[in-house]
């Protein structure tokens, strides 16, 4: 919700068409203690879970920027969805944590195998929001070099060791199909 | 859209027609994309009906210029064979084109097209009722697709091979039987669905195609050079293959553990954390699957390794349910005897032995075994100290990021696991116990012979079983098979695959690391022995490189010129080589690389020349300079151009550059061009510069070489002088003179002298060249010649025959120059006859110019000089000094005594005899007092000779008492004599001449008192003249005779005593006019009287008193 929709807002600002989904089975929110996070069912709009957690802790969710957060997000598209939950089909899937690749390959694995190529992308990045800032515009460079390539199937295996070289990031790259 | 919005109403039909026009107009690709996507949609998902209509000239679309199109229409072909099986006939052909595309994109697109619809056939064939004519074709159509694209998993394009590989595993689970286990998809196809009776499709067949097929995939997939992408696109489809057909499983985990164990060195760090990533989730999916419960251990091992949690191998563990419900696959096969499925097996273990995976299996198993039994602490621990030398220095990338803490040290499961680890490589390698059982050989991706051997055997083993069971009415299908066979099974090293090429950056960078490692290893290749071969490695490589990389080795022979220089001249071999076409490399140069070869050839001269200028150990410097212009194959012109600049800008390079061009000169091709760059610094403004060159010019010049060039530059630099002003060339700063010049200055004018005058001594016969621009040139330029004639002249002698030649025909005008050379000539040296009868000769013919006799002078003899003299003393009074010192031998060194044709005496004689009509007094006078200059000359004795003579002379020369006053003045010691001479005067009546008498009386005057015993044997007339002229002597002269004692006042005459005393003054005088006659008689009697007078007289000097 923070790193994905950074990502989402920036690269649907350069003009690429993006959406942004989490892996989890909900929507889970930092709360007033760790043991404590605001869940939430996928499809809960965001301007809902913005006005729960205005009632429930203003000072607290203004803090933490979480308000501001879901403030940007209520503007890029209504509600959290779920990758598990889409039919639909893409060229690239960029994911920003290891636990969340193994969770798109796991449910791609699982679905009918097909002949379409897609090409999974972990770049780690850290979940706050400086590093969600800085974890967007890596996407972003490694989009636009995707997005310039005539023959990303064939380009990408140097594309991704020449910007794993550049970010200085692990980055792990599969190829699954639809 | 809007469009379709207004065509609303109008017929699906019509808006097909619509938008195909469209379609076909638009000149756009995106648009004609979107057109037929809409037509894809209208037809396919409202009216399926239209589909025949229209299928023709959606296809049409196939031939369009843009690949996006093209895709289109393949995506188009699929949905409506999807939709339609009947199409498959019409379309197939159009795939077959469209699987020859250029475009990498359509390519793909086909390819997944394809995949779909070999399944779309199978069902179409499996449910036809009978097998049309259409049918066979297209299947026959489509088999030959299928073995194109088999081979496509050696293509050159990354995307086209992992969609290969798709297609592979399509075929392998569309064309086996499924078991009970077995994951069902949606719309998966399998030959079950296939009838036995199909004739052109015979499922045995089709399984053992997907045999081979599989065995293909898994050799790809354990190829040593596969792409990370390919490779986990490999490891996914065998997943899904062990999934679905669990009967591969065993095969398919051992081949993941062989990955496991030799992962493809050409990864990098991140794509090995990526497939092992990517390995892990694979062998996760399968551990999922009861079939796999068998390996289960096997797996688990390797999902540890692979740093897989225990809880995520629980979790991905099937529940012991699930396992029961599928009975093991072993006893299932004992049980399974009877019923379609025992034939099955039947054929598909008689397809086994054939398999070499198997084989492989098998033996990998046996040395498992053995290892495990033999593989003791000890044996554990002589394996690792074996081992140890061979680890390298540092932790290899990938060994850190793959490494995990083994979990289970010790314990009987790990051995296990280690055993079937080195199991697996030795199998890989060919070696264990496994191996020789089994007689398997093991086929190394790198290994082509191997591949190309197992190749064959696979066709002809394969290939009678197909005749055996093959309906031979039929060859055209029988031999498809085989053609999937043949395809390159073996994954040839393709280097333009694996390998990129470098940016040019990298290139460049790499390259220059590498030339500064051979520049490093100067000690080392020492010590090997190899140097020699490593300077010519350098010389090759600086030779083939450009720019920045030549400066690397010119900088780096300049560290140590003097020990490197060997390289330098290699290097420059080199490169002529390739200027000459000599290397082979160059048997391509043409023209245009010729001129760089040069280009890079004098480049690289020149810097060396310019680094070596720059040393400063200069005893180095110059003898590396000069080997490397004398020891070059060849010298660029910008080279010469250098030495040009090191003559005239350096002075300490001035030196050994004139020694260089001076050897340079030598060489016959090149002379020209050296000796221009010392002919054109020969006029250079610095002394030292010039004279070097100078020397070296004359020098050559006189040993005769290239003597017409060099006199051709002199005349020229000679005739420059006749220019309004001096041409630009004598000027800048290669001449040492930075700013334009443009008025006959006196070194301009010397610039254009200095060779001539140079080579002048060598070549007498240029002398007529200087006198004929002489002649010409202006006031100025005269004179600087006349000044800088000298030396040359000197050196010349006066017996050179073109002087004398000179003088015969001197032009005319040239005079000047002729006195000046003449000159130059006898100023040490007396006149030869030679040249003294030329010059006589143009005195007397041509130029009567006394001038011209003055320096030859000394050859001429007496009258001849005497003639001459008055004109002589004419001149100005430092030439008249100069002919006197001439004569008088006193001009020039000292030791150079030459008779001269006067004497002392004889020249003051010969003044004092001048005529005074050829000459006035004044002229004399002052050539006189000239002479009396020379005090070494007319010493007192000389000039008592000159009197002496003078008095006998008649009448007496006017100067004659002048002189005698001068010779008096000049040495008083004279007086005694002068004394003599004044009687002698009288005696001679000196009164008669009146300037004589008047000098008489100034001597007189000067001389006394020691003059009053003279006087007083004046004649009383004469007396009482010069008493009046001098009164002031009246006294002392009465005094001196009242001195006298009586006996002496006795002997003077009355007549003269009364003129002492004042008397008789008139009579005197009256005497003086009228007796005339009478003085002959009065001289005569005083003169006994005038030794006595003498002797007692003279005493008193008249500086004593």
């Amino acid at each position: 919700m923070n790193r994905s929709m950074e990502a989402h807002n920036f690269l649907s600002k350069k003009g690429y068409r993006v959406q942004s989904f989490g892996t989890g089975d909900k929507v889970k929110l930092p709360g007033a203690a760790p043991d404590r996070p605001n869940v939430y069912e996928f499809g809960t709009p965001y301007d809902d879970i913005y006005q729960d957690l205005l009632q429930k802790d203003r000072e607290l969710y203004t803090r933490n920027g979480l308000l501001h957060m879901l403030d940007r997000n209520r503007r890029i598209k209504p509600h959290p969805e779920r990758f598990q939950s889409t039919t639909e089909q893409f060229n690239l899937i960029l994911t920003c944590e290891e636990r969340v690749y193994d969770q798109v390959i796991e449910s791609l694995e699982g679905r009918d195998s097909q002949t379409t190529p897609v090409h999974v992308v972990n770049i780690e990045i850290q979940d706050n929001h400086e590093e969600a800032t800085i974890g967007a515009f890596l996407m972003c460079e490694l989009v636009s070099m995707m997005a310039n390539s005539d023959d990303l199937d064939n380009d990408i295996d140097e594309m991704l060791q020449d910007f794993e070289a550049k970010c200085q990031r692990p980055i792990l790259h599969c190829l699954l199909f639809y | 859209m809007d469009k379709i919005k207004i065509e609303k109403g109008t017929s699906t039909e019509e808006q097909i027609v619509e938008l195909l026009n469209s379609a076909a107009t638009e000149s756009d690709d995106q648009s004609k994309v979107d057109c037929l996507i809409k037509i894809q949609e209208l037809i396919i998902h409202k009216e399926p009906g239209l589909l025949d209509n229209f299928v023709d000239e959606i296809t049409a679309f196939q031939h369009d210029r843009s690949a996006d199109v093209r895709k289109t229409v393949v995506g188009f072909i699929e949905e409506a064979c999807k939709v339609d099986q009947e199409l498959l006939g019409k379309v197939m052909h159009s795939l077959q084109l469209l699987l020859n595309d250029t475009s990498i994109a359509v390519l793909k697109r086909v390819i997944q097209a394809l995949t779909q619809l070999h399944k779309v056939t199978l069902q179409w064939l499996a449910k036809a009722k009978s097998v049309t004519g259409l049918m066979e074709s297209t299947w026959n159509m489509l088999n030959q697709m299928k073995s194109q694209i088999a081979k496509m998993i050696d293509h050159d394009n990354d995307g086209v091979r992992t969609i290969a590989v798709k297609f592979y595993e399509m075929i392998i689970i569309s064309q086996t039987y499924p078991e009970p286990d077995s994951v069902r998809k949606e719309n998966e196809f399998s030959l079950e669905e296939v009838p036995l009776t199909l004739k052109i499709a015979r499922p045995r067949k089709l399984e053992e195609e997907a045999q081979l097929m599989i065995e293909d995939l898994m050799k790809y997939h354990g190829s040593a050079h596969i792409s990370s992408a390919n490779l986990m696109a490999c490891m996914g489809s065998l997943t899904h293959i062990a999934k679905s057909r669990p009967q591969f499983l065993d095969r398919i985990v051992t081949a993941m553990e062989m990955l496991h164990a030799n992962l493809p060195p050409t990864l990098s760090k991140s794509q090995v954390n990526s497939v092992r990533k990517h390995l892990k989730l694979q062998l996760l999916t399968i551990l999922k699957h009861p079939a796999s419960h068998e390996r289960s251990g096997n797996i688990k091992t390797l999902l540890a390794d692979l740093g897989a949690t225990p809880q995520e191998i629980n979790k991905a563990l099937p529940s012991p349910e699930e396992i029961a419900k599928y009975p093991r696959r072993s006893e299932r096969a004992e049980d399974s005897k009877s019923g379609p499925a025992a034939k099955r097996r039947k054929i598909e273990v008689d397809a086994v032995p054939l398999n070499r995976e198997n084989t492989k299996e098998k033996a990998l198993s046996i040395t498992e075994e053995f290892i495990v039994q033999h593989l003791s602490t000890k044996k554990a621990t002589d394996l690792v100290i074996d081992a140890l030398p061979r680890i390298t220095n540092n932790m290899p990338p990938h060994f850190s990021s793959t490494y995990t803490p083994v979990s289970e040290a010790g314990t009987p499961k790990q051995i296990r696991h280690v055993a079937r680890l080195l199991a697996s490589q030795m199998t890989n390698v060919g070696i264990g116990p496994g191996v020789d059982q089994v007689g398997y050989t093991p086929k190394m991706g790198n290994d082509f012979e191997d591949d190309d051997e197992e190749m064959d055997d696979g066709v002809s083993a394969v290939s009678p079983r197909f005749r055996d069971g093959d309906d031979p009415a039929k060859p055209g299908i029988a031999q498809i098979p085989p053609q999937v066979q043949i395809r390159a099974r073996q994954r040839a090293l393709k280097l333009a695959e694996i390998v990129k090429p470098l940016t040019p950056q990298m290139n460049e960078s790499m390259a220059r690391s590498a030339l500064q490692r051979v520049l490093k290893a100067e000690r080392t290749a020492m010590l090997g022995g190899v140097a020699a071969n490593r300077q010519k490695i350098l010389a090759s490589l600086a030779t083939l490189f450009s720019g920045d990389f030549k400066d690397l080795v010119v900088e780096y022979i300049m560290s140590d010129p003097r020990s490197r220089i060997e390289l330098a001249f290699s290097w420059l071999y080199e490169e002529y080589s390739m200027v000459m076409g000599f290397c082979h490399q160059s048997t391509i140069v043409k023209d245009e690389y010729r001129q760089s070869a040069i280009d890079s050839y004098s480049s690289v001269f020149c810097s060396l020349v310019n680094e070596l200028k720059k040393q400063t150990d200069l005893k180095e410097r110059e003898m590396l300079l000069s080997r490397l212009f004398h020891e070059s194959p060849h010298i660029p012109e910008e080279g010469v151009s250098i030495l040009r600049s090191m003559l005239c800008e350096d002075a300490k390079l001035v030196d050994i550059s004139i020694q260089i061009v001076r050897q340079l000169v030598h060489r016959p091709t090149k002379q020209l061009v050296y000796l221009n760059v010392l002919l054109e610094i020969s006029s250079h403004e610095v002394e030292e510069v010039r004279s070097a060159v100078l020397s070296c010019l004359t020098d050559l010049y006189d040993r005769g070489a290239l003597r017409r060039v060099i006199e051709d530059y002199a005349v020229m630099y000679l005739k420059f002088l006749l220019l309004e002003e001096p041409p630009a060339l004598l000027c800048g700063p290669e001449k040492g003179r930075s700013e334009i010049i443009t008025t006959w200055t006196e070194e301009i004018t010397k610039a254009c002298l200095y060779l001539f005058l140079a080579i002048l001594h060598s070549n007498e016969k240029l002398i007529h060249e200087l006198a004929l621009v002489y002649v010409q040139a202006n006031a100025d330029i005269k004179r600087r010649i006349l000044r800088m004639v000298e030396g040359p002249v000197e050196g010349m002698g006066m017996e050179s025959p073109e002087l004398l030649k000179l003088v015969e025909t001197c032009p005319k005008g040239a005079e000047t120059l002729l006195i000046r050379i003449i000159h130059i000539l006898t100023d040490k040296y007396p006149p030869t006859h030679a040249l003294v009868d030329r010059v006589r000769n143009i005195y007397q013919q041509r130029v009567p110019d006394v001038r011209f006799l003055i320096p030859v002078l000394n050859g001429l003899g007496k009258k001849e000089v005497l003639s001459v003299l008055p004109k002589l003393i004419k001149l100005n009074p430092d030439v008249v000094k100069k002919v006197f010192g001439r004569l008088l031998g006193t001009v020039g060194d000292s030791s150079a005594t030459y008779p001269s044709p006067l004497s002392p005496t004889e020249l003051l004689i010969a003044l004092h005899n001048i005529d005074s009509t050829q000459c006035d007094m004044k002229t004399i006078m002052k050539a006189t007092s000239i002479c009396f200059m020379e005090r070494g000359v007319y010493t007192q004795e000389v000039l008592a000779v000159v009197m002496q003579q003078l008095m006998d002379q008649n009448p007496l020369p006017t100067l004659l008492m002048r002189t005698v006053l001068q010779s008096l003045s000049l040495y008083p010691r004279l007086s005694g004599f002068v004394m003599n001479i004044l009687q002698r005067l009288i005696v001679k009546q000196v009164w008669k001449q009146k300037k004589v008498w008047e000098g008489f009386i100034k001597c007189c005057q000067r001389t006394k008192p020691q003059s009053f015993a003279v006087i007083l044997q004046l004649p009383p007339q004469f007396l009482q003249e010069l008493l009046n002229t001098s009164p002031d002597m009246k006294t002392p002269l009465l005094e001196h005779v009242m001195a006298f004692t009586d006996n002496q006042r006795m002997h003077i005459p009355k007549l003269t005593m009364d003129v002492i005393n004042g008397i008789a003054q008139f009579q005197a005088e009256a005497e003086d006019i009228t007796n005339e006659d009478s003085k002959d008689k009065e001289m005569g009697s005083p003169e006994p009287m005038e030794s006595a007078f003498h002797g007692d007289i003279e005493p008193p000097a008249p500086g004593e008193t």
